[in-house]
């Protein structure tokens, strides 16, 4: 969805994807036997945790301190913050104390929660307000999608996106998947009932942004510069906003998640995030459809392209079936036509030097059948000098 | 060698066959490779009969250099010449890029004496 106005925001928000916390999160998970995540969740959590451990290795994006900031459990809440970093925890809505050491680390803004009531259904959602955010400044927003068995707060943490929020100030939405939608809180990016626009969780998430974006009582959201992001399952989702609602955002930023519309439902889910779906009709239709493809406008084409034939080629042959040719094809007609607008003349030298599949049979093929039709015609061969 | 005048010698019978206002072309195909001479131009291919490209020569003849070489040396062959010596109108070379060395050496020496026939 390429727009005019670009900032440094996409490239900082795909940077702070890159998400150690769920290699940590993964480990402790497999640790408890209690909580037993689908082989889905989990295929996906391992491909993204080893794109995570490849660029964090090589990058300072993550610092250790901070990583030990989203440990969830009662021990870590009494563990004293490693981090000097001062914390303005005053600033936090009381009630999320549980998680505000956490949070506090992912950004020294403020928290705001609501829920968003549409017609496709119903979200909660969280906004991150950075620190110093003035309410006549235009600023950017950013729709960022959790993963499987996450919240916002997670996310947030995992992510630090706040911390971004506050540096360059735009505004983060962390809208939350439920249980009750979702078992394992996956936004359903699988399933055909959430992959069309004012359907299912894309018109809410849609909503949510619309929404948000009009709050002007408390900040001023700059419609060119809204984005959304997403890893695993919103990864998914963010994929479907793109595709559902262009107008909508300036760039989506996706890890570790399936093409739009590679799976229909869960039966082909666990498929599709194996890679199926790029194997078989799923990346060509990704790839292909001028409708819901990867690739719209002129921006990026497969198949490289022939100039049509300009108006006015028809007169170079008296007789012509098949396609319209490429303009190429109408350049060699014209010099190899041995009669032009009803006038013989002898046809001139030609090389045809364009590439596999551009017609080249065609354009000696042409002009010698209708010469030669033209000859049988007239009865008299053709003057040769 | 005969791999694209095969390959071509399909299309263009397809293409007469295709259309009923192309069906009084004679196109044949004159190469070194053996099978039951056609006599005329079906669905199935072009005239192959040497008799008959010998005696009617066709609108169009498909062939390849080496083929050519001999058309124009061969004794038998010059009434192909003599029937289109005024009417004789385009010499297609086709994937005239790999006509080099020895191979692009014969080419140079069979075009010319074509064309003076």
């Amino acid at each position: 969805m390429p727009r005019k106005r670009r900032t440094r925001l996409p490239l900082a928000v795909f940077k702070a994807l890159v998400p150690k916390p769920l290699r940590k999160r993964r480990a402790r998970r497999a640790a408890s036997a209690s909580v037993g995540p689908l082989k889905a969740a989990r295929a996906s959590a391992r491909s993204a945790s080893k794109i995570a451990r490849t660029a964090s290795s090589a990058s300072h994006l993550v610092k250790p301190s901070t990583r030990k900031a989203t440990a969830r459990s009662a021990s870590s809440r009494t563990t004293k913050p490693r981090t000097t970093k001062p914390r303005t925890t005053a600033r936090k809505p009381a009630r999320f104390s549980a998680r505000g050491k956490a949070a506090s680390r992912a950004g020294k803004g403020t928290w705001r929660q609501a829920r968003f009531t549409g017609v496709a259904g119903s979200r909660s959602y969280r906004v991150y307000v950075p620190l110093g955010l003035r309410r006549t400044t235009k600023v950017p927003l950013l729709l960022a999608l959790h993963g499987c068995t996450q919240n916002g707060l997670d996310f947030a943490a995992g992510t630090r996106f706040n911390d971004l929020a506050d540096k360059h100030k735009f505004v983060v939405v962390y809208p939350e998947q439920s249980r009750r939608h979702n078992g394992l809180r996956c936004w359903n990016w699988f399933r055909s009932a959430h992959q069309f626009r004012a359907q299912g969780e894309p018109a809410i998430l849609a909503g949510i942004v619309r929404r948000v974006s009009q709050e002007a009582a408390l900040w001023r959201i700059d419609a060119e510069r809204v984005y959304v992001a997403g890893i695993s399952a919103g990864g998914g989702m963010a994929l479907v906003l793109a595709a559902t609602y262009p107008e909508l955002f300036a760039a989506v930023g996706v890890h570790s998640a399936p093409p739009y519309r590679s799976a229909s439902g869960p039966a082909n889910a666990l498929a599709a995030m194996q890679g199926a779906a790029l194997k078989g009709a799923g990346l060509d239709r990704f790839l292909s459809d001028p409708v819901d493809g990867m690739f719209k406008g002129p921006y990026v084409r497969l198949r490289l392209p022939f100039r049509p034939a300009e108006v006015g080629w028809r007169d170079t042959l008296e007789w012509y079936e098949g396609f319209p040719p490429y303009g190429h094809q109408a350049a060699a007609f014209a010099r190899l036509s041995s009669c032009i607008a009803g006038v013989p003349r002898r046809p001139q030298p030609t090389v045809v030097t364009t590439g596999t599949g551009s017609g080249k049979t065609g354009t000696f093929l042409h002009p010698i059948v209708d010469h030669v039709l033209r000859a049988s015609r007239l009865g008299s061969p053709a003057p040769r000098r | 060698m005969n791999a694209l005048a095969n390959d071509q010698a399909q299309r263009l019978a397809g293409m007469i066959t295709g259309h009923r206002e192309l069906g009084a072309i004679t196109a044949a195909l004159y190469t070194g490779q053996q099978g039951p001479p056609r006599t005329a131009v079906t669905a199935d291919g072009l005239i192959t009969d040497r008799a008959i490209i010998r005696d009617s020569p066709p609108d169009i003849l498909l062939t390849n250099y080496k083929m050519l070489d001999q058309l124009l040396l061969r004794a038998e062959d010059q009434r192909l010449w003599q029937a289109s010596a005024t009417s004789l109108q385009y010499l297609v070379l086709d994937e005239f890029h790999t006509y080099d060395g020895a191979q692009g050496t014969d080419v140079s020496s069979v075009t010319p004496s074509t064309r003076t026939r």
